[in-house]
């Protein structure tokens, strides 16, 4: 175990000063993804290539990269002494949108963030996820039909009120503030998608579920370049390799897995498939979302099956 | 935009974006600038939830996450490390047993000689609103809007005592342990628990050699881990635990 503290560090008063240094790495690597749409294996595929060696030897390989949430209220405590729990929740937003440019990282690590929340502004129009402080900005999106099935799943409810949240314009998630995390703006499917291809913010790389399921090398060779990140293509096939679904099925079936919902006994990782709603949802399911979700689903290539 | 937190000059200013600023002088008195358009409860949020932890910072004490509670049997405190929901609970269940509680969430630790001491904190024990309503304890502040805990009124020690032992619970470190508890040897596992429950802001404020001087005085005294295998258990069979483990400490003294 190494010393706790370096020979020779400074004193506090050193410290101090380096506090209001400018401190904008634009370092964040922000995965947003609306829940069920595959930020989880991205962020394992992630922690494979970039974090496995820190971990300690016989760790279960079922560790999704280190990938702070925005909405963590706890980074606060830590950076910042705050306690935020008796605050409201716009004031949290203006906390974190001052907060993310004053970061304190170091500048050739990029920090994967995971997000499901929509890109928005706090109250005084500064952005949650500040231009200043992003190095890249991922968008993984799936078609909202086995969305609907995977968020019945993990969150233990019906497919008819899955498909009702998901249409739901400005869905919020309510803080928790025994948790640490703050409220989230998710939004409807569409909304979603729109906050963060209308923003003109952060530049976005935007992925397609079904196609990172598909041809997962060519996709990810792609994201790594456009973050600036040299990862071969061997190191990448390994890290598929080690993240195939059914690998991460038995491994969670051994010794679990700490992201699974309390609400899904039989598990976090279900199915993990493109089209598999055509097995699950009913023909009035599918409407009502083919129907909210029209436009959005028609741009990115989800066909409608049911006629408009 | 302003800077949330200046700690460049002599007098810190922790500001929050719509209600106010908090002015630390360097001997740890507080003094509040409220924006115009701050609500009515915004000075006690921000002293209570900010500016205290930062006076706490600038007289010398580290700030650990988790509660420190005084228990009735010896006078003397435990520190209970951790966060959340379980911490929440189990100072409630303690509080039920007739422990005082000195500090919740952000618990300050000053140094004299080589004994670690608890500071009292004035900020109340907030909890979530269901665990309220089962406490038992009245409900001091109430929830501002949706989404925010509320303030219970719990037996209170506000006079700085010394910390005999402390508790670790697993939840922050994410450690798939297969023990249900256990006490743990002195050591480098000891110091190891006590840095991980300490925010980062301590070291850029104190310096390490301050933050580790404090660890090590908490990592000589006796320490017990609950492991993620208890999480079954709810928060009275953990008090209780905690209670009898220091029955067994004080009788071995």
């Amino acid at each position: 175990m190494p010393m706790p503290w370096p020979s020779g560090s400074s004193a506090g008063g050193e410290a101090r000063l380096e506090m209001n240094e400018p401190l904008h790495y634009r370092n964040n690597v922000w995965l947003a993804s609306y829940p069920k749409s595959g930020n989880t294996w991205f962020r394992l595929i992630w922690g494979y290539l970039f974090e496995v060696d820190e971990r300690p030897a016989g760790a279960s390989f079922i560790s999704p990269a280190r990938s702070p949430q925005p909405a963590q209220t706890l980074s606060m405590v830590d950076e910042l002494a705050l306690d935020p729990r008796r605050f409201r929740s716009g004031e949290i937003d203006s906390f974190r949108a001052q907060f993310e440019l004053r970061q304190v990282s170091e500048p050739s690590l990029p920090i994967l963030r995971k997000t499901h929340e929509s890109y928005h502004c706090d109250a005084q129009g500064h952005p949650l996820f500040p231009a200043e402080a992003t190095l890249a900005t991922i968008l993984i999106v799936r078609d909202p039909r086995d969305v609907a099935c995977s968020w019945a799943h993990h969150f233990g409810q019906t497919l008819d009120r899955a498909v009702v949240d998901i249409c739901t314009p400005d869905l919020t998630w309510k803080s928790n503030p025994m948790s640490g995390l703050g409220q989230q703006t998710v939004g409807s499917w569409s909304e979603h998608f729109r906050s963060w291809k209308d923003q003109s913010g952060v530049v976005v790389q935007l992925i397609r579920y079904e196609d990172l399921l598909a041809e997962p090398i060519a996709v990810l060779s792609r994201v790594f370049a456009g973050i600036g990140l040299d990862v071969s293509m061997a190191r990448i096939e390994q890290a598929i390799a080690a993240t195939q679904f059914d690998k991460l099925q038995r491994r969670e079936a051994e010794v679990g897995f700490h992201e699974a919902s309390i609400r899904a006994p039989s598990g976090f990782f279900r199915r993990g498939q493109a089209g598999g709603w055509r097995d699950d949802l009913s023909e009035a399911n599918v409407m009502r979302i083919e129907e909210a979700h029209h436009d959005a689903m028609t741009e990115l290539g989800y066909q409608p099956m049911v006629g408009i | 935009m302003t800077d949330v937190l200046e700690l460049g000059s002599d007098v810190w200013r922790a500001h929050a974006p719509g209600l106010g600023t908090v002015l630390i002088d360097p001997d740890g008195s507080l003094a509040v600038d409220l924006d115009a358009q701050a609500h009515a409860a915004a000075e006690s949020v921000l002293v209570e939830n900010w500016g205290e932890p930062l006076s706490c910072l600038r007289r010398g004490r580290v700030l650990v996450a988790g509660a420190t509670l005084r228990d009735p049997l010896t006078g003397d405190a435990v520190l209970i490390g951790g966060s959340g929901k379980e911490l929440a609970a189990i100072v409630v269940a303690l509080a039920q047993r007739s422990w005082e509680t000195l500090a919740d969430y952000l618990a300050p630790v000053g140094l004299q000689g080589s004994i670690a001491l608890a500071a009292p904190r004035s900020a109340g024990v907030i909890v979530g609103q269901k665990l309220a309503l089962r406490s038992g304890f009245a409900v001091t502040s109430g929830p501002r809007d949706e989404t925010t805990g509320v303030v219970i009124d719990v037996p209170r020690c506000r006079r700085e005592i010394e910390i005999s032992s402390t508790v670790l619970l697993s939840d922050l470190l994410r450690e798939p342990w297969s023990t249900i508890e256990s006490d743990l040897p002195a050591g480098l596992d000891r110091v190891r628990f006590i840095q991980s429950l300490l925010p980062g802001i301590n070291h850029r404020i104190l310096g390490e050699r301050t933050v580790f001087a404090i660890t090590a005085a908490l990592a000589q005294r006796p320490m017990l881990r609950f492991g993620s295998a208890t999480e079954g258990l709810d928060a009275d069979a953990l008090a209780e635990r905690i209670v009898g483990w220091r029955r067994g400490e004080a009788g071995d003294e």
